[in-house]
């Protein structure tokens, strides 16, 4: 099967001269038809920009990224609008992600009958009522004449993704889409974008920093962890949470704190080397993880960066050191 | 007639929004109140030109309601012709110096580059020219006959600090999600500038527009104070200049006659300035209380 | 002996009165909107050395009682009943008569405060030494070299590069170190009681961790009174020997960590208990709470979470319950809270810990 997005050793840099970071270094990874690809990471690991590119909004300053097989910079004008309807964002902030000026009603008919996917203001206002209905805003006529500062976090979230599925998309980025909501509505929200799945055959990119959330709603697809601009793992999500191989991955996962007293101090702690994160302006050479890695060998890890290979167990791993070896991240009782 | 209905009802709205504010709406009242006397009120109260030796400088009265001035003229009648340049010409600088300073301000800001680079050059050199000097050797060099070219010479020299400002707005909102929304969907640039980055700005531009006809009457009063416009007839900055020439500050009879068409200025000045309150409330719907 | 250790002092009595009292306390401010009802009538006792989690989501009212506890309301609120009572060696005083003078002795040597957002805390243009000592200074305390060497023990202590540090400007730090000092800073004149709204919510996860960690000691070597301020149910498990969830201003239950993670009353706390997923271990279903958080201008009538509930009756929606008592040193306020504890029999939320499928293979 083809992919329906591919990166190709795709790379993104931002800056002048000494200025010049590098956001996303030489990242490859395919997304198959209705996967859901989660990419996690902490801030500045790329992930966003990653994200960005994929929806068309950055072009990659290296490699290449290709859309149902073709490169999307060799697209001709209707294919290119085609890719670009078909790849929607959502955004993290419900609060600057939608116009403060404008109603939910101006906000939902603009697209549509910008992109004639209804004829009259009658019918827009119909399909905006429905469009609503889906993303679960009801009763939605109570909503159309309401402006963003008079809806909640949550609700807010709600529009956008009403608001993307104005185009009929077939893939989405959510960038972070329900960090800032409400715990008690999170799931709510999570179970909203898995039903637009499975009733639309909508792909996801979800863009998230919080492992349990990646764990939630990617349990049936696959997760990449990105460290300082590069992939260092990924593999079907349930081999990610439970059998991590990057030691970065296994310090994140370590690291995280669990809503149940008793597992949370079960937990093994995996100290690392140094507590600071490198500053992209100056990375360490080799892996970029080395000067905090328990694992670290002097003479291999700090010398060329290492590639991922595959393991048997699904997925890549960009450690050579230790990607056959197992860590249970629980201290045996 | 459907057109009619839908404009007096979104009319009416506005109406209704402005009036959330008392004190705006209180402004934007006397705002009208202004323009009416001074564009229809010549029509029925003609203005006086006879000399009256012995009515000079008098203090208000049921005659003459703001007193008369250095030839017995009544004052009142002056106030009523005054106000008509002075609106227009604050009018058509405004107007034209925030239509500047917004088109090329946003345009800078959104396109970047070497559009950019061009116009911010310009603006750099026009706010490096200190204004009040350059009006006043522009003015000896030129003869302003009429109210439309001192209003678009004022509009002319008054954009480039709001310009700076809409740019660096322009700049931010450019930047923020809902924008980029906007063009993940697709929806173009010219609706993107006009849609959703212009209305995100209006209340400054409304603000910023306020503040450049207050400047441009300001302007205008001292250019015509310095006597560098010679403008024929009655205008609050002509009486202002003839009373002081006169010296009607020194006696306690005579300082109606400097302190009329001050009044009037000021007062024009601050209802402008309190009816952008009313008209904050109208283009950002935060501000709207009780919704 | 170094300073900063004696500087703290254990209270471990249980028969002593606890350092923070809050008897019927409510805190109003106004809005565009009308008068908002941020903290509803709370009653809640800090008790010494103990560490004290106060979990809701937004509008819950939890940082408008931590700011009202250190009086630090915007001008618009107010308390405007009831009395925030403090202890210290057996002397007791209202915080609410406090004047300007003794409201900042209280906020430095009584009870800190650690802000969610640690940049705004800081004065951009001077260094972390000078803003330390001036502190220091304006607390009566002019020794240069003893506050120095204090300062220097309290960095070391949230384990940071001491002598760096001390000499750096804020920006030069990054958001984990910042925060860190912002602890060390609310720990110089030695409080009795430390108040940290969201302490680690806007920081990575390996930071986050970190200061956990060093939170942890505080709690465990120290001994220190703490009030933790977050809407992460996690820290609170990591951190909190008791929980209070609080909802629409009120205290809904209070407990020990246990009780509330696993035998919660209210449905508010199971609800959230559910909606939380964990990392480790198998894919678990969650279940969402209903609706959206209460709007608090214009509150639902009886008991605030009804509208969201799935016990609820008729009887909620007409009156609103009280806490009462449900366990040992437990309290909920519902009027089915023995549905609740059904519910949990039924769907234990005490699951037996991932079974350990893969062998340890290190160390």
């Amino acid at each position: 099967m083809m992919a329906h997005i591919e990166l190709q050793n795709v790379s993104r840099a931002f800056g002048k001269e000494q200025e010049r970071v590098l956001a996303v270094d030489g990242v490859s990874l395919t997304i198959e038809k209705g996967e859901i690809r989660c990419l996690v990471g902490e801030s500045g690991c790329g992930k966003s920009t990653t994200g960005k590119m994929i929806a068309g909004l950055l072009p990659p300053s290296g490699g290449r990224i290709l859309f149902d097989g073709k490169p999307i910079d060799r697209l001709n004008k209707e294919e290119y609008r085609a890719y670009r309807h078909a790849v929607q964002i959502i955004h993290q902030d419900p609060y600057a992600s939608l116009n403060p000026v404008q109603t939910v009603k101006q906000i939902i008919t603009t697209p549509l009958l910008r992109h004639r996917k209804v004829s009259g203001s009658q019918q827009a206002y119909r399909r905006a009522l429905e469009l609503l209905e889906i993303v679960d805003l009801t009763p939605a006529a109570d909503f159309l004449d309401k402006y963003p500062h008079q809806l909640s976090g949550g609700q807010r979230q709600r529009v956008s993704v009403a608001r993307a599925l104005t185009v009929d998309p077939k893939f989405i980025v959510a960038d972070e889409a329900v960090s800032m909501v409400d715990v008690s509505i999170r799931v709510s929200l999570l179970n909203m974008l898995m039903r637009l799945k499975n009733e639309f055959d909508v792909t996801f990119l979800f863009i998230t920093h919080d492992l349990a959330l990646a764990k939630y709603f990617a349990w049936e697809g696959a997760i990449s962890v990105m460290y300082l601009g590069r992939v260092v793992e990924d593999g079907p999500t349930p081999r990610v949470i439970t059998d991590p191989r990057h030691p970065y991955t296994q310090a994140l996962l370590a690291a995280v704190p669990e809503a149940d007293p008793e597992l949370t101090h079960r937990k093994r702690r995996i100290a690392l080397r140094s507590a600071d994160i490198p500053s992209l302006l100056n990375l360490p050479p080799g892996c970029t993880f080395h000067p905090r890695c328990p694992y670290f060998v002097e003479g291999e890890c700090d010398v060329s960066a290492p590639p991922l290979e595959a393991i048997s167990e699904g997925g890549r791993v960009a450690c050579p050191v230790r990607k056959d070896e197992h860590v249970s991240l629980l201290i045996p009782s | 007639m459907n057109l009619v209905k839908q404009t007096l009802a979104s009319l009416g709205t506005t109406l209704r929004i402005m009036s959330y504010n008392k004190v705006g709406f209180a402004g934007f009242l006397m705002v009208i109140f202004i323009v009416l006397m001074s564009f229809v009120g010549p029509y029925f109260i003609p203005l006086d030109t006879v000399t009256k030796v012995d009515k000079i400088f008098q203090s208000p009265s049921a005659e003459h309601w703001f007193g008369t001035d250095h030839q017995g003229r009544d004052i009142f009648s002056q106030i009523i012709h005054g106000g008509k340049d002075v609106i227009v010409v604050a009018v058509i600088a405004g107007v034209l110096s925030t239509l500047i300073a917004v088109t090329f301000g946003t345009l800078s800001g959104f396109a970047g580059g070497r559009t950019d680079a061009f116009i911010m050059a310009i603006t750099d050199v026009m706010l490096t020219i200190p204004q009040l000097p350059l009006l006043l050797i522009l003015a000896s060099l030129m003869k302003f006959e009429n109210v439309t070219s001192l209003g678009v010479l004022l509009g002319l020299l008054n954009w480039p600090s709001l310009l700076r400002a809409v740019r660096s707005q322009a700049l931010s909102l450019k930047e923020r999600d809902f924008i980029e929304a906007a063009r993940s969907l697709d929806l173009g640039t010219t609706h993107i500038v006009f849609r959703e980055i212009v209305p995100n700005m209006m209340t400054y531009i409304i603000i910023s527009l306020a503040l450049a006809m207050t400047g441009a009457i300001y302007a205008q009063v001292a250019l015509v104070l310095f006597g560098l416009v010679p403008f024929s007839g009655s205008n609050w900055g002509v009486m202002l200049s003839l009373a002081w020439v006169r010296g009607a500050i020194f006696f306690k009879d005579s300082v109606w006659y400097i302190m009329m068409p001050i009044a009037a200025i000021v007062l024009l000045q601050l209802s402008v300035v309190t009816t952008t309150r009313s008209l904050e409330l109208v283009f950002n719907p935060r501000l709207r209380s009780g919704e | 002996m170094s300073q900063a250790d004696d500087a703290f002092v254990h209270h471990e009595s249980i028969f002593e009165k606890p350092p923070l009292s809050l008897r019927n306390v409510h805190i109003m401010y106004k809005s565009r909107k009308g008068a908002v009802n941020a903290v509803r009538g709370v009653d809640l006792d800090l008790r010494a050395g103990e560490s004290l989690s106060l979990i809701g989501e937004s509008g819950s009212g939890k940082t408008t009682l931590g700011l009202g506890i250190v009086r630090l309301l915007v001008k618009t609120a107010k308390v405007t009943q009831g009395e925030i009572i403090y202890r210290r060696d057996g002397l007791e005083m209202d915080v609410g008569q406090l004047d300007a003078q003794q409201l900042r002795e209280f906020r430095w040597r009584e009870c800190s405060m650690v802000f969610q957002s640690a940049l705004n805390s800081f004065n951009p243009v001077l260094r972390i030494w000078n803003q330390m000592y001036d502190t220091a200074k304006a607390h009566g305390w002019s020794d240069r070299r003893a506050v120095r060497e204090h300062v220097l023990n309290l960095l070391r202590f949230v384990q940071l590069d001491a002598e760096r540090v001390i000499d750096a400007y804020p920006h030069e730090l990054s958001g984990g170190m910042r925060q860190r000092v912002l602890i060390a800073m609310s720990l110089l004149l030695d409080p009795q009681v430390l108040i940290l709204d969201e302490p680690t919510t806007a920081l990575d996860i390996l930071t986050q961790r970190t200061i956990i960690d060093l939170l942890r000691r505080l709690k465990d070597e120290q001994r220190l009174t703490m009030l933790f301020i977050s809407h992460d149910l996690a820290i609170a498990a990591e951190l909190a020997d008791r929980i209070a969830t609080m909802y629409a201003g009120k205290i809904v239950e209070i407990g020990s960590a246990d009780d509330i993670f696993y035998r919660p009353r209210h449905p508010y706390t199971l609800g959230l208990i559910r909606a939380v997923p964990k990392v480790i271990g198998e894919f678990e279903d969650l279940v969402s709470i209903l609706g959206s958080p209460p709007d608090l201008v214009d509150l639902p009538s009886g008991c605030k979470f009804h509208p969201r509930c799935p016990f609820a009756t008729e009887r909620c929606r007409r009156e609103e319950p009280d806490l009462e008592q449900v366990g040992q040193d437990h309290a909920a306020a519902c009027w089915h809270w023995q549905a609740v504890e059904e519910e949990v029999a039924d769907h234990p939320l005490h699951q037996s810990l991932p079974a350990q499928t893969i062998v340890y293979s290190g160390e």
